[in-house]
């Protein structure tokens, strides 16, 4: 859309993830300022703030912009749609400065989960929903398609494992992220059942924390005389199409509708693309969005990651950053932080586990389980080096 | 209508009216919606029809197949608070001949469902209410294999 202004990130902060005592706001708090001490602004300088959370309750956003003094100063508009929420409050941000209305907003996600959930209760759709009723907590929905996949393609959880290992290995040297380090295929398949094929270490870790993403105007970028803009090439919110009907589990239409959407806004393809951030709540998540990002054929997804072509020196590194894998996933804020953690290695800011020469990075986040919608929401990122 | 606004809430033994007929003579089947105007089937029970060029109020009840095939299965080891002596949980989609996915649970042993296997509907408990009393509702179970003919 050429009557859109093109929007930078400017500033990005996060929180550390794990079970942390600071409740949301808190941890908002931290992420807002640390992005506002990065982009080298003033908090007067930020127009409009949009907050994704998931299930802290209401005015969350309100809440974490008054202990900050900011709030009264700039419009404050909650956002959420489940896991989507954080991603879907940097792409309403983009938006308020695409439009021309503002030079500077902010996005956040923020959650914390631990200090309000029963021990031991598994996250389900939303309430009312009819297969919640019956059972349907997102473990088993995604089980189900990791049961299917597997019955069509000849994989094994063998083959699953290796998602968290290799994320896992990739989060190593990341201060940022929770579950890291070494674990084999055993350790993997003996932790405890949650839904078959899922044990618990191919399952993300319900855990805290918060990001902020500040997005900005192309004369904002020139004032502050930012030698590395990052620009955001593509921003897309989508929903499930909503049908009772069979449909193939193995593909994901709404992901693919996104990523499509977001290559065309873009002006690039999948092979153009050098690091993926994408929703692997569950280990069969990663090859099934290579698959429905077009990043492989279908049915090839197993062999992609066998193959280590998405890891460091492979085609397309997913989860540089460990993946919600090793991050865990508070739900508003795992959108946010993907973008965050994209940011930070096209900047090329990631010791240790810097994804060498990335010039190009996608973000892909769905959110919500709801009866007869593939994902209430799908929110997809490409950022790029503009230099 | 939402039939499943406050279920597992309130004190229901019977989930529900809308969605599962038991029949005094017969077997139990699912209630299915055919809008009169498009022709389309639902499940659950939708009013109006959800197909946006149509939004007819005519819904007519039609009785969906008994027998449906496992499209997915999984045995489920985690669950809400309510549902805790229910687990472990075999759970699976299970496609209809009326082109209808149902999401359900399934009556049988761990680890024994596959994709492609055909079942049938079956009733019982299928989790508590907020009074700890169990709620009734359908199931799936696998079809008896029938002794060869001599």
């Amino acid at each position: 859309m050429t009557h859109l202004r093109k929007v930078y990130v400017i500033g990005v902060g996060q929180t550390a993830f794990g079970m942390l005592k600071d409740d949301y706001h808190i941890l908002g708090q931290k992420a807002v300022r640390e992005a506002i001490k990065d982009a080298g602004i003033s908090w007067r300088d930020i127009q409009s703030a949009f907050v994704g959370n998931g299930t802290n309750g209401i005015t969350t956003g309100q809440r974490i912009f008054r202990d900050l003094g900011m709030c009264g100063n700039l419009p404050i508009i909650n956002v959420e749609s489940a896991c989507s929420s954080g991603a879907m409050a940097v792409h309403s941000a983009s938006i308020r400065v695409a439009t021309g209305i503002d030079d500077i907003s902010i996005g956040v996600g923020s959650e914390n989960v631990s200090l309000h959930r029963e021990s031991g209760s598994a996250p389900e759709p939303g309430q009312g929903d009819i297969e919640a009723f019956f059972g349907a907590v997102m473990a088993a929905k995604y089980a189900l398609r990791a049961q299917r996949y597997l019955y069509e393609t000849g994989a094994t959880v063998e083959d699953l494992a290796l998602v968290t290992i290799k994320n896992r290995r990739h989060a190593t040297h990341n201060p940022y992220a929770w579950r890291k380090g070494k674990i084999t295929v055993e350790e993997v398949l003996r932790s405890r059942l949650i839904a078959t094929p899922f044990t618990l270490e191919q399952c993300c870790a319900m855990t805290d924390g918060a990001g902020a993403v500040i997005v900005a105007s192309e004369n904002i970028v020139k004032k502050l005389g930012i030698s590395k803009p990052v620009r955001i090439a593509a921003s897309i919110v989508l929903s499930g199409f909503f049908s009772i009907e069979p449909k193939d589990e193995t593909a994901d239409e709404v992901v693919t509708r996104g990523a499509r959407m977001a290559y065309e806004e873009a002006g690039i393809g999948p092979e153009d693309i050098d690091m993926v951030e994408c929703h692997d709540a569950f280990t069969i998540c990663e090859p099934l969005y290579y698959e429905a990002m077009g990043f492989c054929k279908k049915g090839e997804g197993v062999s992609m990651l066998q193959n280590g072509e998405t890891t460091h020196g492979g085609k397309v590194v997913f989860s540089p950053r460990g993946g919600m894998l090793s991050y865990g996933h508070p739900m508003g804020a795992s959108g946010a932080v993907q973008i965050v953690e994209n940011v930070r290695q096209l900047r090329g800011h990631c010791t240790g586990y810097q994804v060498e020469g990335a010039r190009t990075a996608l973000s892909q986040v769905t959110g919500g389980g709801v009866h007869g919608i593939s994902h209430a929401a799908c929110t997809t990122h490409i950022i790029v080096a503009d230099w | 209508m939402d039939t499943t606004k406050k279920a597992g809430q309130a004190d229901i033994t019977f989930y529900h009216p809308d969605l599962l007929e038991m029949p005094e003579k017969g077997p139990p089947y699912l209630k299915g919606y055919r809008c009169r105007q498009c022709g389309k089937i639902w499940f659950p029970k939708f009013s109006p029809c959800p197909n946006p060029d149509c939004w007819s109020d005519e819904m007519e009840v039609i009785p969906l197949s008994r027998r449906g095939r496992i499209y997915s299965a999984t045995d489920v080891f985690v669950g809400q608070s309510s549902m805790r002596q229910y687990v472990p949980l075999i759970v699976g989609y299970v496609d209809l001949p009326e082109g209808v996915r149902i999401f359900a649970q399934l009556d049988g042993e761990i680890g024994s469902f596959r994709c492609e296997d055909e079942v049938e509907i079956t009733t019982g408990p299928v989790r508590n209410n907020a009074k700890g009393d169990p709620i009734f509702s359908y199931k799936f179970k696998k079809i008896e294999k029938k002794e060869p003919l001599e």
